[in-house]
């Protein structure tokens, strides 16, 4: 909002950033033109896409996984001809349930974290020999 | 601009300024802002936001004069009000929005994602609130 200073200045703060009701409304009326210019089959296969999209969004999670890794489930999953979530899903049921059932514990492989949003980091690097030598 | 607008302009703490979405009109918000300017030796009123109003997301004009708001004006572009047949019914009855139709899509707004609204008297009324 405008605000005044010392000096009465008319002073316009915050000015630079929108509001974020009317940005994703700005964003959703480019979408929509740069549809409007498309044929309509891939429209529809955009619209359809979309929506597909927005259905599985509930389901998803970002995940930052060493590149190995990342290889070796992608090849997994395409010799048993599953989608790699699901092979994902499959492989965690039962680490997890170890985890949850303190069977297993990171407290060994947990290192100290620069960052200031987790208090540690894991040790992938020493798990991935252990495992490789089993 | 009269009398009675430069009084209105000197008595009150904040300025709303609805503007439809076109170019005309959002000149006109130019000059409110102008007038608002030149008396601000004498008043304190302060701008609370620029409502566009007759919001209609299938026009290009809309869209346009929308992102041309928003653009120039930030954060003080706030949400705007769909255009909603309903709101000229209401008044022949003699009814406020709420009364006639509280499901109005002028008060709630468009479905923007999923079933989130981001538009509407509602929200802007939830700004102006936080405002005061």
């Amino acid at each position: 909002m405008i605000t005044k200073d010392e000096s009465n200045i008319t002073r316009f703060t915050n000015l630079g950033s929108l509001d974020p009701a009317v940005s994703l409304l700005i964003d959703q009326g480019d979408r929509r033109q740069a549809d409007a210019r498309l044929p309509k089959l891939e429209r529809s296969h955009k619209k359809k896409e979309r929506e597909r999209a927005q259905k599985r969004k509930p389901y998803r999670i970002n995940l930052d996984l060493p590149l190995d890794l990342k290889k070796r489930l992608v090849t997994q999953a395409k010799f048993e001809g599953v989608p790699v979530s699901q092979l994902v899903a499959f492989l965690l049921y039962e680490p997890l349930h170890l985890l949850e059932s303190k069977s297993i514990s990171l407290w060994s492989y947990k290192i100290p974290s620069h960052c200031p949003k987790f208090e540690c980091n894991l040790d992938l690097k020493r798990r991935a020999e252990e495992i490789s030598r089993k | 601009v009269d009398l009675l607008h430069f009084a209105t302009l000197v008595a009150a703490d904040y300025l709303l300024i609805p503007t439809r979405l076109d170019k005309l009109a959002v000149n006109g918000v130019r000059d409110a802002l102008q007038s608002l300017a030149s008396l601000k030796r004498i008043s304190h009123c302060q701008l609370a936001g620029i409502l566009p109003t007759f919001y209609e997301r299938v026009t290009v004009e809309s869209h346009i004069q929308l992102t041309h708001l928003a653009q120039t004006f930030g954060r003080l572009a706030l949400p705007p009000i769909p255009q909603d047949t309903q709101c000229r019914v209401a008044s022949r009855f003699g009814k406020t929005l709420w009364e006639y139709e509280p499901d109005m899509r002028a008060l709630w707004g468009y479905e923007a994602v999923g079933d989130k609204k981001v538009d509407g008297y509602l929200q802007v009324m939830k700004r102006v609130e936080a405002l005061l």
